[in-house]
């Protein structure tokens, strides 16, 4: 009996820590995916002020360890016929159907520590809104 | 068959019977554990969406007229709540959300703290989240907590 528990107890421990480690993945996940989109929510009011944008999505939870961003969030743009376009172009000018249509890119990267060092759990977590400015 | 062997065969199924009892229950109680624990997931997610949902419905209040919301009441461990339209109305965009969601009664408060520069409002949702089978597993009611804080701008 004692023999069997000893062969069981690591697959339980193992089993166990599997629960926890995809649990915290999970919520991790959901709670930088919601921070991105309220970043996003503030470029929405100010696009070109990028500290703010990381100032809101860093204070908006407790995030433990904090949370890294790119050193700036791209913009791109598209004509109305959803054919990309240098953002500084006018799309009527060069005679494309118009108007342009701007885009920003949040990112926001936390690193993750599971208990187990499990194949295919990513080390950075990532999150990413893409928002439409205009 | 004498009577030495005989009495080793019953005492064998026995033990057989035991063993399966301890595996049986030990099983049931990780399925009854994975699908409460799943379930309280679930309603944590719920809650952190409602309170994000809700978060950029208060920064962006501002930008359209205001409408009127009934006040909101205060919910168990949360900051003290702030009776402003539009703390009111934020509330009541949470709340709305996780009925939309089929979500178990959630209690929302919305806080706003106008001392710091942008204003900032926090929205807090908190439930007591009981298991289905509160014997079987020794915790007693989660308590479950999401907030975020937003700058008003």
């Amino acid at each position: 009996m004692a023999a069997e528990f000893a062969l069981l107890a690591p697959i339980i421990i193992l089993l166990a820590a599997a629960i926890a480690d995809f649990g915290m993945l999970a919520t991790k996940s959901a709670g930088l995916a919601a921070t991105t989109r309220i970043g996003a929510e503030y470029a929405r009011a100010y696009p070109d002020d990028t500290s703010g944008m990381r100032q809101a999505m860093q204070s908006a939870m407790s995030f433990a360890p904090a949370l890294s961003f790119p050193a700036s969030f791209p913009r791109s743009c598209e004509c109305n016929d959803e054919m990309p376009i240098a953002c500084n172009e006018s799309c009527a000018t060069v005679g494309r159907p118009g108007p342009n249509r701007a885009f920003i890119r949040i990112t926001a990267t936390q690193p993750f520590t599971p208990l187990v060092p499990w194949l295919g759990i990513p080390g950075t977590l990532s999150a990413t809104t893409e928002m439409r400015l205009q | 068959m004498n009577w030495r062997e005989q009495h080793r065969r019953r005492a064998d199924a026995g033990s057989a019977a035991v063993e399966g009892a301890i595996i049986m229950s030990t099983l049931l109680l990780a399925v009854v554990g994975t699908v409460e624990f799943a379930r309280a997931l679930w309603t944590y997610n719920t809650m952190l969406l409602a309170v994000e949902q809700a978060g950029r419905y208060a920064m962006a209040y501002d930008h359209h007229s205001p409408v009127i919301c009934t006040a909101q009441s205060q919910a168990s461990n949360c900051p003290v709540l702030s009776d402003t339209p539009l703390a009111n109305c934020s509330a009541w965009y949470a709340k709305r959300m996780l009925s939309a969601y089929r979500a178990p009664p959630v209690g929302v408060s919305v806080t706003v703290d106008t001392t710091t520069s942008p204003p900032t409002t926090t929205i807090c949702a908190s439930f007591s989240f009981d298991f289905l089978a509160p014997q079987l597993l020794p915790y007693g009611p989660l308590d479950l907590t999401s907030r975020v804080t937003v700058p008003l701008i």
